[in-house]
């Protein structure tokens, strides 16, 4: 298939990026890694009219990991290779680094951006369910040079769409920081081949007390619904209680209720991605709940 | 008109398109740069090419096509999809006596593309390896809306492989035998070569039960049984399959430019440097090394002396390129006889400068000496320059100029009929014994491959390094058509997997370390005794993975009919088969 011919802009700044956006209106299309945005473009389903690039703006304006008092900050610019590797998202929020581990090639991983990652709203998009279980929020802002914070939870809006207003540009994503004792999570992929998009992707987050009784536990899944279906049941029930392996059992039941109308395709059943779900929310749980359980480790 | 191509077949493209654009086909120039990824898939001539030339004829303008990979999906061209329906007759000593079989298959839109013929040969082959007295095969191709079929490596023999190694799978099942030993029953045994199938091809030559002891050894087979008893116990459903692939090779189909010859001409320059042409076309595999070898030991010069060229028509003699191993078999077969003709040339004429006779001349490392007196010798381009430059005195007993055009054809294929009326279309049969050992995580229905090992037989190695890689990545084509590769189409007809995220391939992650040994029985019908590998592989492996899932699966009596088992599929027939156990 032969592109559609597009005007390409490559703004210094992130205001004349959102400047460019508002000037074109529903045509322009930002283009981050590339990564979603070609291959579509490539397989006619996108054709952009003006395209945007990010690439050429001031480096650290939009790529970078900071930290302040509460929480972790990330650019929306910042690649999966360099959340993957990132010593503060390593030791702040490891189930990001985690997840970016697992998203395709070592290429794409080069190039794809997390921003461009939540701001397509692939329904099998990794880090759609590690993120609304760690309570992250995304700043946008706009031509007026208004920012705004969406949580997570509602910036996924729908199959390929999220909460950003047209003229809007994706930041930062903000994630709070959190005691690193006694805190598990785990992102758990179910993946065909090596490379391969998630069939079902679960993300556990768990805090313990000290005497081992949960505190908060949480399970967000990815790849089963339109957005990412988050369990809230299990934050609801196991408050106060020792996850155990019935518990685990108990909280499988739990999700499978929760999956309503999940998606089918040519790789998994509707009926296969809710068992799926089950099974992987267990497994991500177990992990999490292992590794809250690690004295001294730094896991959540 | 020169034509680039990524064909597998240069010259039988040029006389297509000859004969498409009524052109003098010595006007045309089919020129095959570097191919990778053909596969069986670029043998036929496409209708694009023919377009192509076509539009270059009226436009008299260079015209540059590119297939995109979707395009590439659509319609290169499908293979596979077939149904089997079949009754086994067997003894209580697990012989088989009879089989009865119906295969149906899909070969999509009607086409010149050369798929249908997959068919035809996989039904040929049947009962493979086993003798069987009496055996029934009716073959039907029905025409669908589907792309239509092309050639693809295995060409059909994986279908008939797969029937018969289920055959002896549930033969063993049934009696309570071990494969093992159904399939040592059932064997062509070693003396019984050359051996006429009841479908009238004839075995060269193996040491089927050689091949399959070897594997077992090497595979430690009963310690694989006892760690699956150990995994077993600690709740894994784990499980061994052993499956016997036979993979002819060389075909020669009547009447058509799929057959038994190819041509090769060695031309040796004053300076000695020698230009290998050469019918034989390479996608990839590297046979123009292994001509090269063949044509640098039979010279005894050195291999960086030799340059082989291939591909292009207007320099190669007219040859049939690649497909069905036939690089070996026939390639190397006709370097071999082109290069003995010019050593003889060499030697004639060296022993005339040397006063000695040919017959007591040794070649090596670029010298032609007198044997047992290594100090007398002459270089081989001293030879080489002489019969340019000595044509009236030392090169007078020889037709002068040092280049030889041979052509070899396999002698041991029949194309008139018997008194059954039966043909022998492949002269070579290679064959392998594969064994899986794989887990399958119950909860998700994956399929993991712990190990895979095979011993193959290919008769005389050439070149060990190519047999090898071609044994690796036949087995893994196998593993990818087992496990993951399917073309999915909805109720309209429309192809769903158009792109590799939808069409998964294996990948270093998924593919195990393969172990993978020779055992060599030589064919008594090439010179060199080699047999073929190129279809190797993807022939035997989707029998070894069904037989090993179904063995990891066989306390809930799991029975797969179908292919490919990807983990959903998997994951239904553990749902089902335990819903049958829970209601009897
Ligand atoms: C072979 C392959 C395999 C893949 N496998 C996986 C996988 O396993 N898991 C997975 O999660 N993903 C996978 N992906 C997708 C990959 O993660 C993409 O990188 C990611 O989805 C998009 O990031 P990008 O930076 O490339 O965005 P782009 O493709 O450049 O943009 C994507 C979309 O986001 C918009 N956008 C980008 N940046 C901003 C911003 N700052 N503000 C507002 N809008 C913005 C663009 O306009 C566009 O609509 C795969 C991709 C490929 C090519």
């Amino acid at each position: 298939m032969m592109n559609k011919p597009f005007d390409y802009f490559a703004p210094k700044s992130i205001s004349e990026a959102v400047s460019l956006l508002k000037k074109h209106g529903s045509g322009a299309k930002l283009i981050a890694g590339g990564q979603s945005l070609v291959p579509l473009m490539n397989l006619g389903l996108a054709a952009p009219r003006q395209i945007i690039d990010l690439t050429h703006i001031k480096k650290d304006s939009l790529s970078y990991v900071k930290l302040d008092k509460d929480s972790l900050m990330i650019g929306s610019m910042t690649t999966h290779s360099a959340v993957e590797n990132s010593p503060q998202i390593r030791r702040h929020c490891r189930i990001l680094s985690e997840t970016a581990m697992t998203i395709a090639d070592v290429q794409v991983r080069n190039r794809g951006t997390i921003g461009g990652s939540v701001c397509h709203a692939d329904p099998a998009g990794d880090y759609l369910a590690p993120l609304v279980a760690v309570d992250a929020e995304f700043r946008a802002i706009n031509p007026k040079r208004k920012v705004r914070t969406i949580s997570a939870d509602k910036f996924f809006v729908d199959i390929f769409t999220t909460a950003l207003k047209r003229d809007e540009l994706l930041t930062e994503i903000r994630v709070p920081k959190r005691p690193s004792t006694r805190n598990g999570s785990a992102y758990v992929k179910h993946k065909y081949v090596e490379g391969g998009f998630a069939i079902v992707g679960a993300a556990a987050v768990v805090s313990v007390n000290k005497d081992g009784i949960c505190d908060r536990a949480k399970v967000v899944l990815s790849g089963v619904s339109t957005r990412p279906v988050r369990v809230d049941m299990i934050e609801k029930e196991f408050r106060g209680e020792n996850l155990d392996e019935r518990a685990i059992e108990e909280a499988g039941r739990i999700v499978r209720e929760a999956v309503h109308d999940p998606l089918s395709d040519i790789h998994a059943s509707a009926d296969y991605r809710r068992e799926m779900a089950v099974v992987f929310a267990k497994r991500a749980l177990r992990l999490a709940l292992a590794r809250s359980r690690k004295t001294g480790a730094q896991h959540n | 008109m020169t034509l680039y191509a990524t064909t597998q077949q240069p010259h039988p493209l040029r006389t297509t398109l000859a004969a498409a654009l009524s052109m003098p086909e010595n006007s045309i120039r089919v020129i095959q740069p570097d191919v990778g990824g053909a596969f069986g898939v670029k043998t036929p001539p496409f209708q694009e090419e023919i377009l192509l030339a076509l539009l270059s004829v009226v436009t008299k303008r260079p015209v540059k096509w590119v297939e995109e990979r979707r395009e590439n999906f659509l319609a290169g061209g499908h293979a596979r999809e077939m149904v089997h329906h079949f009754e086994v007759a067997f003894k209580k000593d697990g012989r088989v006596i009879g089989l009865k079989e119906k295969m149906i298959a899909d070969t999509g839109a009607p086409s010149p593309l050369i798929g249908w013929g997959m068919a035809f040969v996989g039904a040929l082959h049947i009962p493979g390896v086993y003798k069987i007295e009496s055996v029934d095969v009716e073959s039907s191709m029905v025409v669908t809306n589907k792309a239509p079929w092309n050639a693809y490596r295995g060409y059909g023999k994986e279908n008939s492989n797969l029937l018969m190694e289920r055959c002896m799978d549930m033969v063993a099942r049934k009696l309570g035998m071990s494969p093992i030993d159904v399939r040592l029953k059932n064997f062509v045994q070693p003396h019984e070569f050359p051996f006429k199938q009841i479908s009238g091809q004839v075995l060269d030559s193996g040491d089927y039960p050689t091949v399959l002891n070897r594997l077992l050894q090497m595979s430690q087979y009963d310690k694989l049984r006892e760690e699956r008893a150990r995994l077993r116990k600690q709740g894994k459903y784990v499980g061994i399959g052993v499956a016997f692939e036979v993979a002819p090779g060389g075909a020669c189909l009547p009447d058509s430019y799929i057959t038994g010859y190819d041509g090769t001409t060695v031309r040796v320059a004053p300076t000695r440097q020698v230009t290998v042409l050469t019918g034989i076309t390479s996608p990839g595999t590297g046979n123009e090394t292994m001509i090269a070898q063949v044509v640098a030991d039979e010279l005894g010069i050195e291999i960086g002396d030799v340059s082989v060229v291939q591909g292009d028509t207007d320099k190669c003699p007219y040859g049939l390129g690649n497909f069905s191993d036939r690089s070996t078999i026939v390639g190397a077969s006709s370097a071999m006889l082109a290069a003995r003709d010019i050593r003889e040339k060499v030697l004639k004429v060296a022993g005339s400068m040397l006063e000695a006779s040919p017959d007591d001349l040794d070649v090596e490392e670029s010298k032609i000496s007198v044997k047992g007196v290594p100090s007398k010798f002459l270089k081989f381009s001293d030879v080489a320059q002489a019969i340019y430059r000595r044509p009236y005195d030392c090169a007078i007993d020889i037709e002068p100029g040092l280049e030889a055009t041979r052509y070899f054809r396999t002698p041991n294929a029949t194309h008139i009929p018997d008194e059954q009326g039966r043909i022998s279309t492949y002269p070579s049969y290679p064959n392998m014994a594969h064994l899986a050992f794989v887990e399958v995580d119950i909860e998700t229905g994956e399929v993991k491959i712990l190990k895979y090992a095979a011993v193959h037989d290919c008769g005389y190695i050439m070149n060990p390094m190519m047999v090898e890689g071609q044994l690796h990545g036949g087995i893994v084509q196998g593993i990818g058509g087992a496990l993951y590769e399917h073309l999915v189409y909805d109720d309209a007809g429309q192809l769903l997997t158009t792109t590799f995220m939808d069409y998964p391939i294996p990948t270093s992650m998924e593919v195990p370390k393969i172990e993978a040994a020779n055992h060599e029985t030589r064919s008594p019908f090439t010179p060199y005794g080699t047999k073929g590998v190129g279809e190797s592989g993807p022939v035997g492996a989707p029998a070894v993975l069904i037989s090993a899932v179904e063995d990891a699966l066989s306390t809930l009596g799991v029975k797969i009919t179908e292919l490919p088992l990807k983990p959903n599929r998997v994951w239904e027939l553990i749902k089902e088969a335990k819903k049958v156990k829970v209601s009897p």
